[in-house]
């Protein structure tokens, strides 16, 4: 079968078909732009996550007894450790601040002490390669070997809920994505099998003459692809000009977005084109004209 | 070419229609089909063109068998020409346009030249109609001639036409003969249904006689 002889007979058939096919990539557009957007904060709030699980960071309340140089030297030992990707002294306001912050309810105690009780505070981030439960139990074990720390904690509590969100966050925009996809699928459907009924005239006179199904589905196969395809481009240009935007706008107050990266944009659109293209194959109302 | 085995089709269950119906035609026959109204001249074009299937029997058009070959019917359009008795067009669509479509399709294949060349013969047959001329305003004969000229275009091995001159005049109807004729004598089978039993005897071709859904005779 030539696709130049479908595509000749296709344009002086549905001649007057330009006007529906751009009202079609204007729709799509908006609809593209939306998941876009929702794909690029989904996008975002993973990498916060995935960030913040991996960051787990240890408050050594050290004893008032120690020295200056015991201190020092203590914060060496510890960013000696494999485990250790970073330690700071911190101030004894700040340290007080944390203390009274780990011990919740239980910081009524410091009130009755005329003052800080502490000298400083240790804050010891993790490696991110040892932030697994074992890791991190290894890690207290090693800490409460050290008779200069009276007291410790970490934000290992907050891992678990934060990969709790992750994983619902992941679950929702994998749900929205089926949703989209069939949502895709069938206002294809419905967009061409409006079109085949509008037509079923023609159509079936190009049945009369000899047409095969594809020498007629053909060309709206690839129309419904190119179709697909521009809108869901221009959708991506519009998301990425946004982020962009953002991007620059929202890092002065030190939060960090970033549009999705080029090959997710070509996958999603691809996915999106090619499951317009099955909107229109599933069509057996063709086979009934 | 074409063999009928003992065909049968009635439109609803034990209603009159075409029954047990046998015979053949050879390639390069050019036959009429003569019946009255309503009996069933186009249900027996419309059997060969695979509009619809045979409930019994069975259809050999050229190396296609109906209704076992089903899948292959629009090939079987693709070689045959049909003329309709109500034809069909593109209505917002030219002259030159349905004609073209009509070749396309059939062809399966665009040649832009061939094309141009096939449809400028074509329209030199009724020279009174003009290629750019909407469909829509045509009157019925300009249209029973533009459907002449569509069975025509792609140069098929089969042309079967319903009532072709229902809206002739003596002269269109002879032209009409004639260009049928032409394409008769490039080999090409030709299968025209009529009322009029006196036009085989007229233009000397053999008949086939059909009454009560039954070959009456022939000749």
């Amino acid at each position: 079968m030539s696709l130049k002889a479908s595509k000749e007979v296709f344009n002086l058939v549905f001649k007057n078909r330009f006007a529906h096919r751009l009202m079609n990539v204007i729709f799509l557009s908006f609809v593209f732009f939306f998941f876009f957007n929702i794909a690029t904060i989904f996008f975002n709030l993973n990498r916060f996550f995935e960030k913040t699980a991996q960051e787990v960071v240890f408050y050594a309340f050290v004893d008032k007894s120690v020295n200056d140089v015991a201190l020092k030297k203590l914060s060496k030992t510890m960013s000696l450790w494999h485990e250790t990707k970073l330690v700071n002294i911190i101030s004894e306001e700040e340290g007080l601040k944390l203390l009274k912050k780990s011990l919740g309810k239980d910081a009524e105690i410091l009130k009755s002490l005329e003052k800080n009780p502490l000298p400083v505070t240790l804050e010891i981030t993790l490696n991110p390669n040892f932030v697994d439960p074992i890791s991190i139990s290894s890690f207290k074990n090693k800490l409460s070997k050290y008779r200069e720390i009276s007291w410790y904690d970490s934000t290992e509590k907050y891992i678990g809920p934060i990969l709790q969100m992750k994983d619902l966050f992941r679950k929702i925009f994998a749900g929205s994505l089926l949703f989209l996809l069939a949502l895709i699928f069938i206002s294809f459907r419905f967009s061409f099998k409006t079109l085949f009924l509008r037509f079923s005239g023609e159509l079936k006179l190009l049945k009369l003459l000899g047409a095969g199904e594809y020498f007629i589905m053909l060309p709206l196969i690839i129309e419904g692809f190119l179709e697909t395809l521009i809108a869901s481009l221009i959708a991506s240009a519009g998301n990425i000009s946004i982020y962009n935007m953002l991007k620059t706008n929202l890092h002065i107050f030190g939060i960090q977005v970033e549009p999705l990266q080029f090959s997710y944009y070509a996958l999603i659109s691809l996915i999106f084109s090619i499951f317009s293209s099955l909107g229109v194959l599933s069509i057996r109302k063709i086979r009934e004209i | 070419m074409l063999t009928f085995d003992n065909v049968s089709y009635c439109y609803q269950p034990k209603a009159s229609g075409l029954k047990d119906i046998s015979f053949s035609i050879e390639k390069g026959e050019f036959v009429f089909i003569t019946a009255s109204s309503s009996q069933y001249k186009t249900t027996f074009l419309n059997l060969i063109y695979g509009i619809i299937l045979p409930q019994q029997g069975s259809i050999k058009v050229m190396d296609i068998r109906l209704p076992e070959d089903r899948k292959k019917i629009p090939m079987l359009r693709r070689k045959v020409g049909y003329i309709f008795s109500n034809p069909v067009f593109f209505e917002n669509l030219t002259v030159e346009q349905n004609l073209k479509i009509a070749l396309i399709v059939k062809q399966n294949s665009y040649d832009p030249d061939y094309t141009k060349e096939r449809i400028n013969r074509c329209l030199s047959f009724f020279p009174e109609l003009k290629a750019d001329s909407e469909v829509y305003k045509l009157s019925a004969t300009a249209k029973e001639k533009l459907n002449i000229l569509r069975g025509i275009i792609s140069a098929p091995h089969l042309i079967l036409a319903d009532e072709p001159f229902k809206n002739f005049s003596q002269e269109e109807t002879i032209r009409t003969i004639d260009i049928l004729s032409e394409e008769n004598n490039r080999g090409v089978t030709i299968i025209i249904a009529t009322s009029n039993r006196y036009l085989p005897t007229q233009f000397n071709k053999k008949s086939i006689e059909i009454k009560g859904g039954k070959i009456l005779s022939e000749s």
